[in-house]
């Protein structure tokens, strides 16, 4: 892997699909488990919570 | 900086936070309150976890004075009374703020103003945080506490960011 290559691939965001987290935490949002959990989180008005996701990942 | 097992903590936390939202937006009424309360909890506690950690990175400023402390009581004679009550002298000393594993919220967050490492309003929020998770000691509640909506938890949860910001964690 070329330098450049490796500085993206460490660079990219981790993010957590609906389907992994139902299954992670037991629960059902009744999405899409293709829809990313920050999207979720933004649609039902919680931006912040979103973005504290992004953050950590 | 920070530790991978905080950051794992802070983000269960948040976890818990989602599943919850999802498990409110699944009810009504007072059920959806109550999941309401849980993430206030939950993401009150995470500022409050921030906000040490915050100030843990900052230890090595000038720490301003702490409380007045007694040390070294000694009971006068019994003669010297004061309405009833028992006189005594002692030793007062006034040591430097030192941060510690049990060291409250309050105070983290007044350390936190007196060192400029928050703002007049930044102190404002987090304190307002602060007595929002204070209503998890239901017995220093002087009213029927029933009503959590998203707002609490949009209004705690705006912080966050800002804070893991300020540690360095920045999207």
């Amino acid at each position: 892997m070329s330098q450049t290559n490796s500085i993206k691939f460490r660079k990219k965001r981790c993010t957590t699909l609906m389907g992994e987290f139902e299954k992670e935490w037991n629960v059902r949002a009744g999405v899409r488990p293709d829809m990313k959990l920050t999207t979720y989180l933004r649609r039902k008005g919680f931006s912040s919570i979103a973005k504290t996701f992004d953050m950590l990942s | 900086m920070i530790s991978e097992v905080f950051k794992k903590n802070v983000e269960w936390n948040m976890g818990q936070v989602a599943t919850q939202l999802i498990h409110a937006g699944g009810v009504n009424g007072r059920a959806r309150s109550g999941f309401y309360k849980v993430t206030v909890m939950l993401a009150a506690s995470v500022v409050e976890a921030l906000a040490f950690k915050f100030l843990e990175i900052h230890s090595s400023c000038e720490m301003p004075l702490d409380d007045w402390t007694c040390r070294e009581s000694h009971l006068l004679p019994e003669q010297y009374m004061s309405d009833g009550c028992r006189l005594s002298v002692c030793k007062r000393t006034q040591e430097k703020f030192e941060l510690k594993k049990h060291t409250d919220f309050k105070k983290i967050n007044e350390v936190c103003r007196k060192l400029s490492l928050f703002s007049d309003k930044f102190f404002g929020d987090i304190e307002k945080i602060r007595t929002l998770r204070n209503k998890i000691h239901i017995q220093g509640l002087e009213y029927v506490d029933r009503s959590y909506t998203k707002r609490e938890l949009k209004f705690i949860s705006s912080v966050i960011p800002l804070l893991l910001g300020k540690l360095g964690l920045s999207s």
